[in-house]
């Protein structure tokens, strides 16, 4: 299998439980400090990382959490995939904190939903523009 | 370290990894990425409470493999991909390093020593 030319998204698969929030931040984190991502928002992709972390596996299809890491030199998206159906919006709203507000909306600069053949997504999209 | 078809490097026990590996990892085929592999397995190790000792062990034989994948699998200016599956099973972890590129051939030319093999089969 081919790998678009100049792409580096990886797709990290872990199964939901203990595992998910080690491995999740230290691939996104190194992916998104290769990116030149500035340290704020390395800390912000770290924060969002945790929070997929915390809540996908709850919401997840098939006991699976399945990220997709795409970090390039103006941002950092994340895409989480094989979500229940209602679950992307259900993630949203287990990231709301009592007087932080939404985690994600707070931090990311888009965070929506989307759907496919192999269920529901959420993708958070992290800029890192100064 | 046995091989499982040309393709497909497999560590540790040489049994079949099922059908849900713990970890599923797919990357372009880049030197910087093995890195990547490297760092996701200390969050591995760091869940499983793996010790030191053993964790650099893994660390190693997955660096050695990845790297095969890295400068052997594809040719220069082909972009291809990296996959990596882990599983514990009953306290045996089980890797399997996967490309999808012209499989283990001889290689007269090759910039390696040629140890990568051998020494995975001795962590292993």
């Amino acid at each position: 299998m081919s790998v678009e030319p100049g792409t580096n998204e990886a797709t990290v698969t872990v199964t939901a439980g203990p595992l998910a929030g080690p491995v999740l931040g230290r691939v996104v984190g190194m992916l998104t400090a290769r990116a030149d991502c500035p340290i704020d928002r390395l800390d912000d992709a770290l924060l969002v990382t945790d929070a997929v972390a915390a809540h996908a596996p709850a919401r997840s299809r098939d006991g699976h959490v399945q990220v997709v890491v795409d970090a390039h030199e103006t941002g950092l998206e994340l895409r989480v995939m094989r979500l229940q159906p209602d679950g992307a919006l259900a993630m949203m709203h287990d990231a709301d904190l009592p007087g932080v507000g939404n985690i994600f909306e707070q931090i990311a600069d888009d965070v929506h939903t989307e759907t496919d053949e192999d269920g529901e997504q959420l993708v958070v999209r992290i800029g890192f523009a100064a | 370290m046995a091989t499982d078809g040309p393709h497909r490097a497999v560590g540790s026990a040489a049994e079949e990894v099922n059908d849900t590996p713990d970890l599923e990892l797919k990357l372009p085929a880049r030197a910087e990425n093995v890195a990547v592999v490297r760092h996701a397995f200390g969050g591995f190790a760091e869940a499983l409470s793996v010790d030191e000792q053993t964790l650099a062990d893994i660390k190693l034989a997955i660096t050695e493999a990845c790297t095969n994948v890295v400068i052997h699998a594809y040719d220069d200016d082909e972009d291809g991909s990296l996959e990596v599956d882990a599983s514990i099973d009953d306290r045996r972890l089980t890797v399997v390093i996967r490309d999808e590129g012209r499989g283990i051939v001889p290689r007269p030319d090759s910039p390696g020593l040629g140890l990568g093999l051998p020494l995975i089969a001795t962590l292993a």
